[in-house]
């Protein structure tokens, strides 16, 4: 296909992406809602995005994908049906590699009204998961994937982006939200099967509104317990929380005090669960 | 807090205890690194008052923690 061209305003960054991959075009018009200027033009954006096919002869024999940022190329290419999943990678690279304004924490971010909880937690823990399910379920997503706090303020901005699930939740998010907006499946990733599956509406239309976090939540999905609920000391709540910085080192004392400042102010657990709904209970009636 | 510490902590040292004495945690500006401890009050002042030669400089603060087992996170 010609080359295409647009904008992602999904604020408070904003991404021109220029792609020949069809498949990324027919992804982003069902993902990213009215977050998409097809007009390039019309604004200035953050970052220059391209994803393309690889060479001519890669285009005919084992196709892959091409990811540059500003001209640079940061990852090897991969296999053409992963390119969705390496263009949401790579917008997550972008965003974390080269922003300082805010103290980045690796963590899903979800608000009721401008109430937010941190969800911080490592690849397996369920967070993606939970995410979708709170999403659908009366809260507003801010971010699947990182948490932009302003320094020394417990102020949370969002940055919403379609949520990533993977292997088994795949199935399970299908049957919870048949009318759910899902990608196609980026199969056989380091991550396993992924597919990409668009928060609602409202979470796109609150996306320029911070919240103020009022609670650190570490989920961890385990099979055979119902719902588990420790709270935790703050040292224990700190040590964990810089675990899942990502760039707490560069930012140095601001990043410190940042973190302090918010461990203080919010109230800290550990919950390990296999039951949504009894999740989504003490989140409505303990936490918030 | 014991004297040796003190003179770290003044020629560079931005620390937190944490309101519900659970412990302290630090961040070093003397040579830029950054480092963690989460450890109760009591523990800290054990660990600096067996340190008998103790200059200011974040690698002994590191291994005077790490030594007895305090250091809950840390990295460069």
């Amino acid at each position: 296909m010609a080359l295409s061209s647009f904008v992602l305003n999904t604020h408070p960054f904003s991404f021109r992406v220029s792609t020949d991959i069809e498949q990324i075009v027919e992804s982003v018009k069902l993902l990213y809602c009215d977050a998409v200027e097809w007009d390039s033009r019309i604004s200035l954006p953050s970052y220059e995005i391209e994803i393309k096919h690889a060479s001519l002869a890669r285009k005919l024999f084992k196709p892959q994908s091409q990811f540059f940022c500003d001209q640079r190329e940061p990852f090897l290419p991969m296999p053409i049906d992963k390119c969705l999943a390496m263009f949401e990678w790579g917008l997550n690279w972008v965003v974390s590699a080269h922003e300082f304004r805010h103290v980045i924490l690796h963590s899903a971010v979800l608000a009721k009204g401008d109430k937010a909880v941190l969800f911080p937690a490592p690849p397996g823990s369920g967070k993606s998961t939970l995410t979708s399910w709170l999403s659908h379920n009366g809260w507003r997503l801010l971010s699947d994937e990182m948490a932009l706090m302003t320094p020394n303020t417990t102020q949370v901005t969002p940055f919403v982006r379609p949520i990533c699930l993977k292997n088994n939740a795949i199935a399970l998010a299908k049957e919870w939200f048949p009318d759910g907006r899902f990608s196609h499946i980026s199969p056989n990733t380091h991550k396993g099967d992924v597919i990409h599956l668009s928060p609602p509406q409202v979470s796109w239309h609150e996306r320029f509104n911070t919240a103020e976090v009022v609670a650190i939540v570490y989920p961890q999905y385990s099979t055979g317990t119902f719902c588990d609920i420790y709270e935790l000391t703050k040292a224990e709540a700190f040590s964990t929380l810089t675990a899942n910085a990502f760039n707490y080192g560069v930012l140095g004392g601001t990043g410190f005090t940042t973190l302090t400042n918010l461990v203080e102010k919010c109230q800290t657990f550990e919950v390990k669960y296999n039951n949504l709904e009894e999740l989504q209970s003490f989140l409505e009636n303990d936490v918030l | 807090m014991p004297k040796k510490l003190g003179k770290y902590i003044e020629e560079g040292v931005i620390y937190h205890a944490f309101s519900d004495q659970s412990g302290v945690t630090f961040y070093s500006t003397v040579s830029n690194e950054v480092f963690v401890a989460a450890v109760s009050e009591n523990n800290l002042h054990a660990a600096f008052h067996l340190k008998n030669e103790f200059t200011v400089d974040v690698s002994n603060v590191v291994s005077a923690l790490v030594n007895q087992g305090f250091v809950k996170t840390e990295w460069h």
